[in-house]
């Protein structure tokens, strides 16, 4: 068969005119022309605004734009001021979100992907997840008020059964508020991939485990785990930066009481201070660059075409 | 048994063999997904906090369905030699719509408004009229008017043609005085409207109007956790400030709260972080939506907040009134800005700002928000209508005229003294607020 699809191919090229026959039997040629498009896209939606973010960040702020300079005060004005620890708490947070998600969201997808692969239900099942996506994120947070406040079902039904004496002003206007309710927006950006890669587990590898006298736990652990691990990464990263960029739920559930940073760079740019907003993204970037860097080293880039 | 990650040992040997360009092609893949990962970060990056518009649907007040009575404009000859449209295309806080809708105007003048809600954040509105090209995308934008002057110095806006404006005879001292949409003696801008700002209590919680009567509510140990103020600075901010200086709790005198400098922005933002330290606020709230479900729910049992919400706390049933401070009001108002674009429909434009400052609007927004529009006209329009209660337009007028407007310690404070202060009280106030 390889062979056949060989000869297609040569004869395909053969029949092409010869002046460009060369360029088709030429690799990395060809890669390159199948990824122009898009390299050309990303050049375009992606690397220019990224440069362009960069560059802002090191210029001087004037009324209505920027001043063409080179300056370090934007940075300065970041790291030395309260905006470097709602930085930081900001990836505490985010760290957090990724272990909520993987704690709830890793069963989900194993349940899926494993124990009812092939059910009419995975579908169903899957599109749960996918229904709060149909929700204004606004919104979304906002119904949490109905659950978390004085006369929220949560107080009402702790007052109800006589377990306090008044309501638990603590579950709305803090992080408790904010973190309970990021994950109902996050897990499903860990489900999906963890399923992928879960579902495409050979059944005769978790029956080979199973004859070998490997308990479930143990399948989970040598065979599950190791296949999904990509795709449990991929949804890591996602849930991780998506927390990163979070802005609303702070503000609705946080009350004041819980900064993120993406607030404090629509804060920057609403106060007219774009370098400063440039300076805080830049770092932004450079973080998830780092990410992106020690991915390559752990797991090789090339995984994220295998999922 | 072994099984490595990515399974990448279960290939086989002719997978083997073309594995380097495979993986090539799928390494590159995965780089320019990589990348699509960074810009995604960048993309999450500075989206955010926009959910403090400006009212939501501002739809405070039972201000009535529309009206029949007296006519629906008549205040403009705006369109003389002047380019028309039968379109206006309309940005403002939501607060500021007709509760009614735009039917009375579009059925007087034959011309469609396409109206769309701006923020109450003027750092925003400013960078996308100046620097966005809002001033192309709108004709009318109506906004904060002491930053009529920055606008209009960037050529986003244009002047207003008085001779155009007939009504303008009509308005009241108050609102012709109003320096802030004047530049060089030209009107840059009129005053659609106006209120004195307070404080939003509820009377089951804290006591009635009469035993109440200072900005301290917010600050008093005993509705501790149970206050709030908004997250934008520019109304909490000179409350707090004149309920310093008043109480002789700061040296701040009312030229500081109108022009704040960095002393007094220190002063009053570093009372708020102890008061924020200590549990006094529930929350700094955002948006219509957030601000009546508050109250609605008890959450809070006094706030700094816009008027309207009193009267949709009292469409529920609510015992709420407006706090009348001895500390006086927080003066702001509304203007309509005619943008770049609306120059090229001008007569169009003037027919809006005409019918602004008409009694149909002022008689509808009054009703609903309780805040004072140009002229008298809207009393006149309400006592004429079944639709409307020309006793209340006619009392709303009167106490914002007389008890807030002319309060002996009520403060119109500047938003955009200078872009140096604009940054620095939007910096220190966002450090309270995260």
């Amino acid at each position: 068969m390889p062979t056949d699809t060989t000869n297609t191919v040569t004869s395909a090229v053969d029949r092409a005119p010869a002046p460009v026959r060369p360029f088709l039997r030429n690799d990395r040629l060809r890669r390159a022309v199948l990824l122009a498009p898009w390299a050309l896209v990303l050049l375009l939606f992606v690397f220019i605004p990224l440069f362009a973010i960069v560059a802002w960040s090191v210029m001087t702020q004037t009324l209505f734009g920027v001043e063409y300079t080179f300056t370090l005060d934007s940075y300065i004005e970041f790291l030395s001021s309260y905006r470097l620890g709602v930085f930081l708490s900001t990836i505490a947070a985010a760290i957090l979100q990724v272990v909520i998600a993987i704690v709830f969201g890793f069963p989900l997808a194993y349940y899926a992907g494993v124990r009812i692969r092939g059910s009419k239900y995975v579908f169903p099942l899957l599109l749960l997840f996918a229904i709060p996506f149909f929700v204004s994120y606004i919104l979304r947070a906002m119904a949490w008020i109905g659950f978390l406040g004085d006369q929220g079902v949560f107080n009402t039904l702790l007052l109800g059964l006589g377990l306090v004496d008044e309501p638990i002003g603590w579950f709305l206007y803090s992080h408790f508020a904010v973190h309970v309710s990021l994950p109902s927006s996050y897990i499903p950006f860990l489900v999906f991939p963890a399923w992928l890669a879960m579902a495409r587990i050979d059944d005769e590898t978790l029956s080979a485990s199973a004859d070998l006298g490997a308990t479930p736990l143990q399948t989970i652990r040598h065979i599950v785990l190791p296949l999904a691990m990509p795709g449990i990464v991929i949804g890591a990263v996602f849930v991780f930066i998506s927390t990163l960029g979070e802005s609303a739920t702070p503000v609705i559930l946080g009350g004041g009481n819980v900064g993120f940073v993406a607030t404090v760079i629509d804060s920057a740019v609403n106060s007219l201070n774009i370098p400063l907003a440039s300076a805080i993204s830049t770092v932004m970037l450079l973080l998830a660059l780092l990410i992106l860097a020690l991915w390559e080293r752990v797991f090789g880039l090339e995984i994220v075409g295998e999922i | 048994m072994t099984v490595t990650n990515s399974g990448r040992n279960r290939t086989d040997e002719s997978d083997e063999e073309d594995s380097p360009s495979r993986r090539s092609v799928i390494r590159g893949a995965g780089t320019l997904a990589g990348a699509s990962m960074v810009g995604g970060l960048a993309g999450c990056m500075g989206d955010g906090g926009d959910d403090g518009d400006g009212g939501g649907d501002g739809n405070g007040g039972d201000g009535g369905d529309g009206g029949d009575g007296g006519d629906g404009g008549d205040g403009g000859d705006g369109g003389d030699d002047k380019p028309m449209a039968d379109e206006v295309v309309y940005w403002g806080i939501a607060t500021a719509f007709p509760p009614s809708g735009w039917g009375n105007f579009e059925e007087s003048t034959d011309i469609t408004v396409e109206a769309s809600a701006a923020p109450w954040r003027q750092g925003q509105v400013m960078n996308r009229l100046v620097t966005g090209g809002g001033d192309q995308d709108y004709d009318v934008v109506q906004m904060d008017s002491t930053l009529t002057s920055t606008v209009a110095e960037q050529g986003a806006i244009h002047r207003t043609d008085l001779e155009s404006l007939p009504l303008w005879e009509e308005a009241y001292p108050e609102i012709k005085e109003n320096q802030h949409t004047e530049i060089d003696g030209e009107q840059f801008s009129l005053t659609s409207l106006i209120n004195g700002d307070s404080v939003v209590c509820l009377e089951e919680h804290v006591g009635g109007p009469n035993e109440v009567t200072s900005y301290g509510v917010l600050f008093d140990d005993e509705f501790a956790g149970r206050t709030a103020l908004e997250a934008g600075w520019s109304m909490p901010f000179p409350k707090t400030a004149a309920y310093l200086a008043f109480n002789d709790l700061a040296d701040i005198t009312a030229e500081q709260i109108r022009t704040p400098d960095r002393e007094t922005i220190d002063t009053v933002i570093g009372f708020l972080q102890e008061q924020q330290n200590e549990g006094q606020f529930r929350t700094f709230w955002s948006g219509w939506e957030s601000a009546v479900n508050l109250l609605a729910s008890e959450e809070v049992y006094a706030m700094d907040t816009w008027e309207p919400v009193v009267f949709a706390l009292r469409n529920e049933g609510m015992n709420a009134y407006y706090l009348q401070p001895d500390e006086g009001y927080a003066i702001w108002s509304h203007g309509p800005w005619m943008t770049s674009a609306g120059v090229e429909k001008e007569g169009a434009v003037e027919e809006l700002v005409s019918w602004f400052m008409d009694g149909f609007y002022g008689a509808d927004v009054t009703s609903a928000t309780g805040y004072l529009t140009a002229t008298p006209r809207g009393i006149d329009y309400a006592n004429e209508s079944d639709d409307y209660d020309g006793d209340a337009v006619e009392s709303v007028h009167n106490d914002v005229l007389e008890n807030r407007l002319r309060h002996e310690n009520s403060v119109f404070s500047d938003n955009f003294p200078s872009v140096e202060i604009f940054n620095y009280v939007s910096t220190e106030w966002n450090s309270l607020t995260t």
